[in-house]
Formats: C-alpha cells, structure tokens, sequence
C-alpha cells in the first residue's frame, strides 16, 4: 500500500511575521490538512484567518459549535472576505493548537473545510470545531494565514501542510 | 495584507509509512449506498474521509458494519445548528449517525466527514468511532460531533455508510485509510 500522508511544507518562524503563504501546492492529493501552533506578539487575543488563492471576495462563510469552560454555543458567520478558524477567544502568547482539514481542494466543486481549534490559558481559554466553505470551483493552489493588524505571529510559530492522497 | 513568507512546496516528500489508503468509493447518482468490504485486519485504526453531496438536502447518514442490522448501535451528538448548541443520544439503534444531527445533507454544498474507527480489528472489544462533521450553506449548516459504538467483538471486515433516502451523486467520495500500529 502506498503512503498517502506526507507533508508538503512546514515553516518555523525564525522572526515575527505578519503572515504565513503556503504557495504552489500540487494538485496531486485528495485533501490537504494544516496543523499550525501560532503565538502572538501581542498579549491579548488575536483572529486566525485565512484565504484560499488571494481571494478577498465575499466567498467565505462557517458554522461554528464552541465551549469556553462554561457554555457552549453555535453560531455563523456569512459572506465573509476570509475564512476565520478563531471566535470568541483568540491566540495569545501561549502556543494554541489549531487544525484546517480542507476537502477535495483540487475538485471543481465549492470546498469545505473542517477546522479544530485548542486554547487554554490556565483559567480561560476556548474549544471549537467549526465547518467552513469557500464558493469558488478553482483548484486551491496557495493558502494565506494572517492575523489581526496589531498583532504578528511571533518567533516560534509553527505551521505544516500536509498532503492526503487516496487509492 | 501581503504575505511576507513564501513557501515552495518541497518536492523531496518524507514518509512515515503509517497512514495508508486502503480503497476509495463513489457514488453512482442512484445508490443510497455505499460498502467497504473485505478490509483487511493489518492496521490498528480505520479513518474514512467523506466529501458527499446528495441528491435532496435533509438527509441523515449512518454506519454499519459487517452488514449488522441488529439493535446493536449506540451514539451520541454535540451539535452546532449555527445558532444553538445541542447534545443527544440514541440506544439500541439499528446504525450509528455518520452525518446530519441537525438539518442533514445539502445537495448543493459538499458535506464533510472525518471518522475514525478504533482498534477495528479486535475480537475481544467492542468497537468505538468518533466523528467529526460538518456543511455549511452561507446562511445555513451543522457542525456535530459524534461518538458511537458498535456493541460486538467481531472485527469489522466490512463497512456500510447509508443514508435514510435517496442517493449519492456520483461526486460524492468516500476514501478509507489504514493507520498502523507500532
């Protein structure tokens, strides 16, 4: 049997970055996973969003079931200009645990995504999964991650494409 | 925002040997159906990745295994409507829920579905899965959790994923994964 989890890409940020580009990723697999533990510059909580091929239009939305150590709740975001796999409690100086599968990226169908999302804070933090779309038919080629405009990701972040191929 | 950091992706791959396909499925646009059969028993876990579409929305989906229709399943759901969360559970079921707590399949927007089957081989436990699904519609959707068990000490052989009508359009992908153990 042929292996069929690989990783295509990893960065470990050396210095602090405004954003994280996985660029010129193959059409060869069936589904691409990103694993990422971002850390912020900034002391408070900071939004995770993403964009699929430069796309800036209002072809992202999500649905979203989170609990914050207290209640849990659901709710959604439509026409968004970015896929955002954060909600109510963002990433902060202590290394989060945030996972984007997305599905059939190289289809001519829209995409959907699955994304897993850890916080803890030793007092406060956050769990979600959510379910994400973007409504375009093209080929996923680039993936872009970046986060609020007063914050960067910090030294030390780290993000990993991998490439998940059937039979 | 521009992006600062580019990365090309590395042509030399590393391979940790340990996740393996085992045998992709599709719909054929007229089947409420689909079967994994003869799996082999040389892993530790089982992973399915489904990305489906239906032929109507609203359809819920389940799992069986090895053609089991006894009361034999049970499961439970923690579930995103997008404006509420809910949990529940079902016993002695004839299927575990693979897809729709909520508002069920769209036949427009591909539904996603990550299930993982637990020591599937073994013939002394009983067999847990864990699911993780979700479809969103830009204004409508689910997201859910679910567990289920499959009360029997056989190993699974055979996987059956069914809906309650209908069928899978002939884009629907259900791709099953080998993950090996030490």
């Amino acid at each position: 049997m042929p292996t069929t989890y690989e990783p295509i890409a990893t960065t470990t940020l050396g210095s602090s970055a405004a954003s994280i580009t996985f660029s010129s990723i193959p059409a060869t697999y069936t589904d691409l996973k990103v694993i990422l533990t971002p850390i912020s510059t900034g002391v408070s909580d900071y939004n995770l969003f993403y964009q699929f091929n430069n796309d800036t239009s209002t072809n992202y939305s999500r649905t979203r079931l989170s609990g914050n150590g207290t209640t849990a709740v659901s709710g959604r975001g439509t026409s968004l200009t970015y896929g955002l796999i954060t909600y109510s409690k963002g990433f902060n100086p202590i290394p989060s645990l945030f996972s984007l599968d997305i599905f059939s990226y190289a289809g001519s169908t829209y995409k959907t995504q699955l994304s897993s999302s850890s916080v803890d804070m030793n007092g406060s933090g956050e769990v979600s999964r959510m379910v994400l779309l973007w409504r375009s038919t093209s080929a996923i080629t680039s993936i872009l991650f970046y986060t609020d405009a007063s914050n960067n990701f910090a030294t030390g972040t780290t993000a990993t494409l991998y490439g998940i191929k059937n039979a | 925002m521009s992006p600062i950091l580019g990365i090309i992706a590395s042509s030399k791959l590393v391979a940790s040997g340990s996740y393996e396909s085992i045998a992709t499925l599709n719909g054929d646009g007229s089947t409420a159906s689909v079967t994994f059969s003869s799996i082999p028993s040389t892993y530790k876990h089982l992973q399915l990745r489904a990305n489906l579409l239906t032929n109507t929305g609203g359809r819920t989906v389940f799992w069986r295994a090895n053609g089991d229709t006894g009361a034999n399943y049970v499961d439970h759901t923690l579930s995103g409507s997008g404006t509420a969360a809910g949990a529940n559970y079902t016993t002695g079921s004839t299927a575990a829920q693979f897809f729709g707590a909520v508002t069920g399949t769209s036949a427009t927007y591909p539904n996603a579905v990550i299930f993982d089957l637990i020591d599937y081989a073994s013939t002394t436990k009983y067999k847990t899965a864990r699911v993780f699904t979700g479809v969103d519609e830009n204004g409508s959707g689910e997201v859910a959790l679910f567990s289920g068990l499959w009360m029997s000490t056989s190993a699974i052989n055979s996987l059956t994923i069914r809906m309650s009508s209908g069928f899978f359009t002939s884009t629907s992908t259900f791709s099953l994964y080998g993950i090996k153990g030490a």
